[in-house]
């Protein structure tokens, strides 16, 4: 009995040991796991330090280097580094595990310089030169940068050394560049380019073109019915939900008409109808693209807004999203876009987006241009083979230019050429792609 | 420099569609089919986001939905078998012994697009529409600004910008919604008018964010620059 419980005893003994010993294999082999992907980890985070480091003081160089610079082509080849290098900066500064309050001010500082530095090589490219307030804001820049780089050699050694920086305030810049903003010349932001060709327009502060009484809520409700009733063929029915500050002040509806819900803002300043959007999905398509195009222009006509050109379209499910330029007399105003949803369902106008339109549409004094047609065609690549040719007006970084559009096409690839209808210079080339649910210039 | 990255993002969502025709048109595929034609369609579904989980090699229920979803995003039959068109349009080609499969590429959506559309299900499922629309327009707004990184993933996988990232629910399948609503913001939708911030005034205990301007509500967010 007694040596039966006693074997009992030394199995249940051995059990446990077996059992402590895997356990403790087990978890050393995790900790042993842990710390692989630990230094993994690390290494890489040090090697975005180490990269940020190095291209740091590579910018720096450039910089130091331009401005000693003589002539406009070293200067430019200068400037193109410095975008890319300040590019490869923030690439990196993005990757280490810094909080976007810790890390703002320091990206903003890293952008603008790359930001500015392709301003300023474009408008060498357009035949312009850096003047004396760009040489000021570039001697700006480079102290700023200096003061970082430092900033940025200790923390690497600290870092190094097994010290945790990251949770820390070290990333703040010191308070000499933040005042970098303060004396900063107008730098606008590049032209984005999302969908059409110019479709992002500029980011405006002003809307030029909203114009008009102001609107109570009241009559803001009966402009949206008769809008939306005129874009659904239904009745419809706007609730007012609130009021929204940005970009332009506006009253904020709840739309209803036939099977469609939407959401809608009209502008206080005119009463202008700046978005809507379509809650509702749509799967059926019962109309063809084209129709649903044309009823986008009949509906834009109905309301005021001249006859638009197309510029793009793109299908998502049953939803036609088409964007739509304007045109003042026969030249196309790219900066003023709107973009229409179109149900292929019904035809119905279900959404609609006019912030660049009313941001930019002014009527345009358009200038003579200094080149004719044949001499814009003789600047055109000999690989392209040109369908048609039209003015237009494209938006710039700064500014706007009057161009010749060329619809041309190499082998099976459609391509859009602008040529500066002033200058001569080729301000941009746009492939086009067809996506299968649309037309897409890149 | 934010123009080249925009750019970037672009030459990705827009990648042209090839579409491989050599399928045998004889081999069609439906619910209870099994096999490697079955795992290679499944494959294709699951790299485009239609479908969650492995490629098991049965035809099921939930492989059917996925083609349906495919089929109606693609312009096709709405049939949820897969014959020689739908196979084309995946990218797949049927063989009657299952062992070859084509290379050809079809980009039903980039891979920005693809990312914006998961971080709006995993942060605003639930909300209103244009709410869905605001959330990806908080991100394009931040990849617009000097003060954030310049593209779409750099914006959202920074350090503590996005819950969702941390907790690993940006991983999941977006739906429909989700992915149009990235695509409008895409297009220029923005119902926040430029905000950089948003925030569930319920759901966080984070004080810095609530010390920034708030410019509008939309369903639960509170949106702030």
């Amino acid at each position: 009995m007694s040596g039966k419980s006693s074997m009992h005893t030394r199995l249940a003994a051995i059990t446990m040991v077996v059992l402590l010993i895997a356990m403790v294999i087990a978890n050393w082999a995790q900790a042993e796991q842990l710390d692989q992907t630990q230094l993994q980890i690390v290494s890489v985070y040090q090697r975005a330090f180490y990269e940020s480091v190095e291209l740091l003081s590579g910018l720096q160089l450039n910089l130091r280097k331009l401005l000693v610079s003589g002539t406009g082509a070293q200067e430019q080849m200068l400037l193109n580094a410095i975008t890319q290098q300040a590019h490869g900066i923030q690439d990196n500064l993005s990757l280490l595990p810094l909080g976007q309050e810790t890390i703002a001010a320091t990206l903003k500082l890293v952008n603008q310089t790359g930001d500015y530095a392709r301003t300023l090589a474009d408008t060498i490219g357009a035949g312009g030169i850096i003047t004396a307030s760009d040489w000021k804001q570039l001697n700006m820049l480079s102290e700023g940068l200096t003061a970082f780089s430092l900033k940025l050699n200790d923390l690497l050694v600290r870092f190094s050394e097994g010290e945790s920086i990251f949770s820390a305030t070290d990333f703040e810049p010191d308070k000499d560049t933040a005042q970098i903003n303060d004396i900063e010349p107008a730098v606008d932001y590049p032209v984005l380019l999302y969908d059409g060709p110019f479709s992002e327009g500029r980011d405006t502060a002003t809307y030029a073109g909203l114009i008009g009484e102001p609107v109570d809520v009241t009559e803001a409700e009966t402009i949206l019915r008769s809008f939306v009733q005129n874009g659904t063929g239904k009745s419809a029915q706007c609730i007012p939900v609130g009021e929204s500050t940005i970009p332009v002040e506006c009253w904020e509806f709840a739309v209803t008409s036939g099977e469609y819900i939407m959401s809608a803002g009209v502008t206080k300043i005119g009463g202008h109808v700046l978005y809507m959007l379509p809650e509702n999905d749509v799967a059926e398509k019962r109309l063809a693209k084209d129709e649903c195009i044309e009823k986008g222009l009949a509906f834009l006509l109905n309301e005021g807004f001249g006859s638009m050109t197309l510029s793009y379209y793109r299908a998502f499910d049953g939803i036609l999203t088409v964007n739509y330029a304007a045109m003042q007399d026969d030249v196309v105003l790219y900066p003023d876009l709107i973009k229409l949803q179109i149900s292929m369902k019904d035809g119905a106008i279900i959404g609609m987006e006019a912030s660049n339109y009313y941001a930019n549409h002014i009527a345009r004094e358009i200038a003579e241009p200094a080149l004719d047609v044949s001499d814009a065609t003789n600047r055109i690549n000999d690989a392209l083979s040109i369908k048609s040719a039209r003015l237009c007006i494209i938006p710039l970084d700064i500014g706007e230019a009057l161009c010749y559009e060329f619809s041309a096409n190499k082998g099976e690839e459609g391509y859009l050429v602008y040529i500066d209808a002033i200058t001569g210079l080729e301000r941009e080339i746009m492939q086009l792609v067809d996506s299968g649910d649309g037309i897409i210039a890149q | 420099m934010m123009r080249r990255s925009i750019a970037a993002v672009l030459c990705l969502m827009f990648c042209a569609v090839i579409f491989h025709t050599s399928a045998l048109a004889d081999a069609i595929l439906s619910l209870g089919s099994r096999g490697d034609n079955v795992t290679k369609v499944q494959k294709r579904l699951i790299q485009y986001d239609y479908l969650d989980g492995s490629a098991d090699g049965v035809y099921g229920q939930k492989t059917m939905d996925a083609v349906k979803l495919f089929q109606r995003r693609n312009g096709l039959t709405v049939d949820g078998r897969v014959g020689s068109d739908t196979a084309a349009a995946l990218g797949v080609s049927l063989t009657s012994s299952g062992s070859t499969s084509s290379a050809s590429s079809v980009a039903i959506i980039s891979s920005d697009h693809r990312l914006l559309s998961r971080l709006v299900y995993a942060e605003a499922r639930g909300e209103p529409y244009k709410g869905m629309v605001a959330v990806a327009a908080v991100v394009l707004n931040r990849v617009k600004s000097s003060s954030f990184p310049n593209t779409i993933s750099g914006v959202i996988y920074q350090k503590g910008a996005f819950s969702c990232v941390s907790n690993g629910s940006i991983n999941s399948t977006p739906n429909n919604q989700s992915i149009r609503a990235a695509l409008d913001a895409m297009n220029g939708w923005d119902p926040t008018g430029g905000c950089l911030y948003f925030y569930n005034p319920a759901g966080t205990s984070d004080r810095w964010i609530r010390t920034r301007t708030i410019q509008t509500v939309i369903g639960n967010h509170k949106f702030a620059v």
